[in-house]
């Protein structure tokens, strides 16, 4: 992968770092004329040139300081661009001086021919990627959110305003950004025509929970000769979530999760547990039950009348999530939290789908309190996953409010999960004893047969740290 | 073709041109190896192997062989003169070429390939010497073609290889347990990388290349860094203090035969009694001892690996006023520009002056040049007259160029002379020869030093075994060219017989010199006038013989004249078209001066902005805006240059007015807000999305207002719950629903209430401490 000056943005200069050179192209501009005299036609060319290079730097630094953004006034965005010189524009140039030093000491015209030679296309080609750079527009496209370990494509947006010149050979790279990790991603646009756009995209798949920004983006390239690479900064920003883990619960915790339902306290319809609440009338069939006739709505109207029963297995879940974590955490506590939150997110969806009308609470304790109520429409469990997505673990210290006001708030109709990182052998154990409650404390049980996934859950590292990585590339292509 | 093998053919194509052309400016055959290693390299070294790799020698071995090479140019640099000395860096740069064409190939070799071509054209470009390298200035034309094409491609084969699979990794092979980003290329051409835009693209930068190429070479100040001393004066032109010769200061043998092609013109002479007659140049030669009308350049006095090359302890030019013209012959000369600032004559010069009648040239009085003084124009053709002596028909002159008593008296002169005696090593059987044809003469007496130098003169002109030809084949290049000449090929023009004589005159111990001017012409006697062109060209020889340089002529007369006779029968549209670029590229990029682009350059652009300074609208906008006007309606100043200024300058603020009106009308469109969405502003929710706003929470476009309350209330749940307030976003988003659409006007007390709790929101979520 190439190198890439870091993304900072420049020191804007000062308009007095211009008086230096300003007085010096003054002062030897004033006494030319006086200096000169019996000079040389050489020496008096030299001379003149000094004093309009030092006066171009002066004006070229006042310029740049007093323009109204950036450097535009001087050379238009020019404070965005950077350039890099790799070894092989460095033993181009190292060719060029040295030919030109031979050409000066040895008076040879031809050795100068060979050195314009080099430097004509050398100042193209810092031109034309200048250029194209000057004309390039990014724009990203990435999705809001994502679940962990879920590929998704980020789209980029090349467009290129000139009215005549293609970009070439242009790689846009951006950044993302985690509290943990740092990853790049390059693509790789060949041709962007005049006065037209392209999209290429890159994937990414995330392995931590929580908020990775995405910026800036960085477009170089080094074409056409490969000499000088040069890139331009676009600040643009932006951000991906990333839930949990979602996946399904094993048959086991599913029979569980279905059991409890006959364990909460609530009134049982005559007619058994599946044809539990009244749906309306209607006459009788040969095969109803007999015992199901309604004998007044029958003498009323003078025919046998039947109570018809839907079965209705909405129940409310009321999950409390015990993110208790010690203040050194290791690997297996940090698997454990988002194991804790997998679990808590799964049952939730799953839950959800259900028992759509269903009121679905979850309240979370761990470095702060998170609340969330809803039902399982996709809407919903949005803002669920995005407070679960930044959800970080804690001394937990509000688990026991939480579940006496849960245990407040629900009605007898309500499931309530507690759900906790702590051991049931743990030194200090959660004080339940309220039989409504079940109580999961996750280091006890075995969590592959609770929560499938489609991909085995990885471990995280055991002490978070930052990681660099750069992008690996996909989608390879004949060459 | 694909990317890869196309970059390599051109790759090893442009190896293969560099070598060719380091192999033409060095006229040896080591250099076109490179064309044979370009063909083994590619054919082995590209192969690739069943485990797709490329094959090539290893790294031990290459290290190896290029310790050979190092060694070998090493012994070369040693054991040879100082063009064996450059030739054993040249050979290095070949040799390290050879050894990079066989390795196994990476990107880092392929681009030392492309380094090392580079070095190897501006190698040639020191080796390549004289007036007649035009054909160098086109084989580099092309190379940059080449080379352009080739970086270009190599690029494009650099990033397509970035993202081969061969490279990369499949995002289901990544380790999943890592997050990995994966990137893509976007092709709008699918797999094709070489397409039509591209190489048109490609053309366009190698074209624009050659220009920024052209302007460099030309307007880069001549401004030569002195390798020894203080600046020296750049306002007296070079050839006063170091003169030239008609041809240039340095001379190698062969470079004179194309300049016998050319039917360019030199001069164009009339001559003039002291009584104002005509008188025929032909006359006045035979008068002053010539057979032919002779006209000096320079002496060469030096001669080191086939080139000639002038004394370099010249002393400063003596002026040339004429003392007494009514007795001498006038000569009004017109000498276009032929690369040098000699001025030429028949005859040694008394007098020179200008078309004003000033002193026009000095005399330098060791070599016989005429040099032009600064007040003529450097270049171009120039006219001036010279004064020579007027022989008397009785008492003809000896064609010998005659010495001041005082000045061959100076030790310093005699020096020179004594320089002239130099014989080079290794010209054995030259002397011998030299000395078998004098003792062959010798038969009972001692010749004198004149008829010593005339047997050889005449052995070598008149003995028949000896040919005037313009063919320049080197039999044996192993020895000395004279040597060659003389023994091996027995043919050659002026340069070589002239060379000749002047080696074996030292042989015999008489200083002798190279002379270079022009002999005979074309006489009009309509006119009266002589016309001289460049197939009049001659070298001939001077000895040092009793005080005086006589002048020898060893060259066969009748065959030159027959030779320089059939060049104008020879003529063709393509020999004038090369003749003509010749002259471009000498007059142009060999021979440019700073006094040249001084003049083609530097003043009219300073005249230029000095006459902007002076134009009249800067002293009367109204007349000079007036004046303008006129201009651009008169069609037929268009074509002026204040016409054409004038339509550029209109044409230019045309287009920077159209230029700014649309950025403007961009700008202004940009920032009007869309009247067509006219929706009530509600003020509290506007402030609700602000404050979320200022905390990195922003609506999408597809979420609703009730939508984006709760996901505000989720992440902001635990600020929120501080102070009692988390079902305020949503409370908001229902109050804005009835506003917005319920069409509601909140009491008073209840836009308080909406504004105590926003304001309780904005304390919570702002304070460090929540």
């Amino acid at each position: 992968m190439s190198k890439v000056v870091p993304a900072t943005m420049p020191r804007r200069p000062r308009w007095y770092s211009s008086i230096p050179a300003l007085m010096v192209a003054l002062v030897l501009g004033l006494g030319y004329s006086r200096w000169t005299v019996g000079m040389t036609l050489a020496s008096r060319i030299m001379f003149r040139a000094v004093v309009v290079l030092f006066a171009v730097i002066g004006v070229f630094q006042i310029a740049s300081a007093l323009s109204p953004t950036r450097g535009t006034l001087a050379t238009p965005g020019f404070g965005k661009h950077r350039m890099v010189v790799p070894v092989e524009g460095i033993v181009y140039l190292t060719i060029m001086f040295a030919l030109f030093t031979g050409a000066m000491l040895t008076k040879s015209n031809m050795l100068l021919l060979v050195f314009a030679l080099m430097a004509g296309p050398f100042v193209i080609n810092g031109w034309m990627t200048f250029g194209m750079l000057q004309s390039a527009r990014v724009t990203r496209t990435a999705p809001p959110r994502a679940m962990v370990g879920e590929l998704f494509n980020v789209e980029l947006m090349l467009s290129n305003s000139r009215p005549l010149m293609s970009i070439w050979i242009m790689s846009v790279r951006d950044t993302i950004q985690h509290a943990y990790e740092n990853l790049t991603a390059v693509v790789l646009f060949a041709r962007v025509a005049p006065r037209s756009s392209q999209v290429g995209h890159y994937q990414l798949k995330l392995m931590r929970r929580g908020r990775y920004q995405l910026g800036p983006l960085l477009t170089y390239s080094r074409f056409p000769l490969g000499l000088v690479e040069r890139s331009r900064l676009f600040p643009l920003a932006g951000e991906v979530l990333i839930y949990p883990r979602i996946g399904r619960l094993g048959a086991a915790w599913r029979r569980r999760w279905l059991g409890a339902t006959e364990l909460v306290a609530r009134p049982q319809p005559q007619a058994g547990v599946f044809h539990d609440e009244f749906h309306r009338l209607r006459e009788f069939r040969t095969g109803d039950n007999p015992r199901d006739i309604h004998w007044r709505t029958s003498a009323r109207r003078g025919e046998l009348i039947l109570r018809e029963y839907q079965q209705n297995r909405d129940f409310n879940l009321s999950i409390i999530l015990d993110l208790w974590q010690p203040d050194s955490a290791r690997k297996e506590e940090s698997r454990l939290i988002e194991q804790a939150l997998s679990f808590a997110a799964t049952a939730i969806v799953e839950h959800g789908r259900g028992c759509r009308d269903a009121i679905l609470t979850l309240s979370a304790s761990g470095a702060t309190t998170f609340r969330w109520q809803g039902q399982g429409t996709s809407a919903s469990l949005e803002s669920l996953f995005d407070g679960l997505a930044v959800m970080n673990a804690g001394p937990a210290r509000d688990t026991m409010s939480l579940v006496d006001d849960v245990v407040y708030r629900s009605s007898n109709s309500t499931q309530i999960v507690l759900l906790t990182t702590r051991s049931a052998g743990d030194p200090n154990p959660l004080p339940i004893h309220n039989p409504r409650i079940d109580m999961i404390c996750l280091p006890d049980i075995d969590f592959e047969r609770a929560l499938i996934f489609e991909e085995p859950l990885e471990p995280v590292p055991d002490t978070p740290t930052v990681v660099s990585r750069e992008s690996q590339v996909s989608l390879g292509m004949e060459t | 073709m694909n990317l890869a093998s196309a970059f390599k053919l051109s790759l090893y194509s442009v190896t293969a041109l560099a070598g060719w052309i380091l192999g033409a400016a060095e006229e040896g055959w080591i250099p076109y190896g490179s064309l044979l290693a370009v063909l083994v390299g590619y054919i082995w070294s590209e192969a690739e192997t069943d485990d797709n790799h490329s094959r090539g020698m290893s790294d031990l071995l290459a290290s190896f062989l290029g310790f050979v090479a190092l060694c070998a140019s090493t012994a070369e640099f040693f054991s040879e003169n100082v063009e064996g000395r450059l030739l054993s860096g040249t050979h290095l740069v070949v040799y390290l070429t050879w050894i990079v064409l066989l390795q196994r190939k990476t990107n880092r070799r392929y681009w030392l390939l492309m380094a090392l071509s580079i070095l190897q054209i501006a190698v040639g470009a020191v080796l390549i010497g004289g007036l007649t390298t035009a054909w160098f200035g086109a084989a580099a034309v092309v190379y940059v073609f080449g080379a352009v094409w080739t970086l270009s491609v190599f690029t494009l084969y650099r990033s397509a290889a970035e993202f081969s699979p061969t490279t990369t990794m499949i995002a289901g092979t990544a380790n999943p347990a890592e997050s990995a980003a994966f990137g893509t290329v976007q092709n709008e051409s699918g797999a094709a990388w070489i397409t039509t835009p591209f190489v048109s693209g490609v053309a366009f930068t190698s074209a624009s290349g050659l220009f920024i190429s052209a302007l460099f070479f030309l307007l880069i100040p001549r401004v030569w860094i002195p390798t020894s001393g203080a600046l020296a004066s750049d306002d007296v032109p070079s050839a006063i203090r170091s003169p030239h010769s008609a041809f240039a200061t340095e001379v190698r043998l062969g470079d004179i035969g194309s300049i016998l092609e050319s039917l360019d013109p030199v001069l164009q002479l009339q001559l003039h009694t002291p009584d104002h007659q005509p008188l025929s140049p032909q006359v006045y030669a035979e008068q002053l001892g010539y057979a032919e009308p002779l006209f000096r350049g320079t002496a060469l006095s030096i001669y080191e690996e086939a080139r000639w090359k002038i004394d370099p302890h010249g002393v400063r030019p003596t002026k040339l006023i004429p003392y007494s013209p009514g007795t001498m012959v006038r000569q009004d000369i017109r000498l276009e520009y032929v690369g040098t600032d000699a001025l030429f004559c028949l005859g040694t010069p008394l007098g020179i002056i200008d078309h004003e009648g000033k002193a026009a040239g000095g005399l330098q009085p060791f070599t016989g040049l005429i040099t032009r003084y600064p007040t003529m124009s450097p270049r171009g053709s120039v006219r001036y007259s010279v004064f020579s002596e007027n022989p008397k028909p009785d008492r003809p002159s000896d064609g010998s160029v005659r010495v001041n008593s005082m000045i061959r008296s100076q030790s310093l002169y005699l020096q020179y002379v004594a320089r002239n005696k130099h014989l080079p090593d290794g010209l054995s059987r030259l002397q011998e020869l030299a000395r078998k044809i004098v003792s062959d003469h010798e038969h009972n007496h001692k010749l004198t030093q004149l008829q010593a130098a005339r047997e050889i003169e005449i052995y070598l002109r008149e003995s028949g075994r000896y040919s005037y030809s313009l063919s320049l084949a080197v039999t044996d290049p192993k020895i000395d060219p004279v040597e060659d000449f003389l023994f091996n090929r027995k043919q050659g023009h002026c340069e070589y017989f002239a060379s000749a004589l002047v080696l074996m005159l030292r042989s015999i111990d008489i200083p002798a010199r190279l002379v270079t001017g022009f002999k005979g012409g074309n006489y009009d006697v309509s006119t009266h006038t002589l016309h001289v062109q460049q197939r009049h060209a001659h070298a001939w020889c001077e000895a040092w013989i009793d005080q005086g340089w006589v002048t020898l002529d060893a060259t066969p007369a009748d065959e030159r004249t027959a030779s320089v006779e059939s060049v104008l029968s020879k003529r063709s549209l393509w020999s004038d078209m090369r003749t003509q670029l010749a002259g471009l590229w000498a007059d142009n990029v060999v021979n440019i001066s700073l006094e040249k682009q001084e003049e083609v350059f530097y003043r009219p652009i300073r005249e230029f902005i000095a006459s902007i300074g002076r134009m009249e609208v800067w002293k009367s906008p109204r007349a000079g805006f007036v004046s303008f006007l006129k201009l651009l309606v008169s069609p037929r100043q268009w074509l002026s240059p204040q016409g054409a200024g004038a339509l550029f300058v209109t044409i230019a603020s045309a287009w920077l007015a159209v230029r700014f009106l649309k950025r403007f009308r961009w700008s202004v469109w940009r920032r009007t807000p869309d009247l067509t969405d006219n929706h009530p502003i509600v003020e509290f929710y506007e402030r609700f999305v602000r404050l979320m706003q200022s905390l990195n929470l922003q609506r999408e476009e597809a979420q609703t207002q009730h939508e984006f309350a709760q996901v505000a209330t989720a992440v902001l749940q635990p600020k929120l719950e501080l102070v009692g307030l988390t079902c305020g976003p949503t409370e908001i988003a229902d109050l804005f629903y009835q506003v917005r659409f319920g069409d509601r006007e909140l009491p008073a007390d209840e836009s308080r209430r909406i504004e105590e709790m926003l304001n309780g929101m904005e304390q919570a979520l702002n304070s460090r401490g929540a």
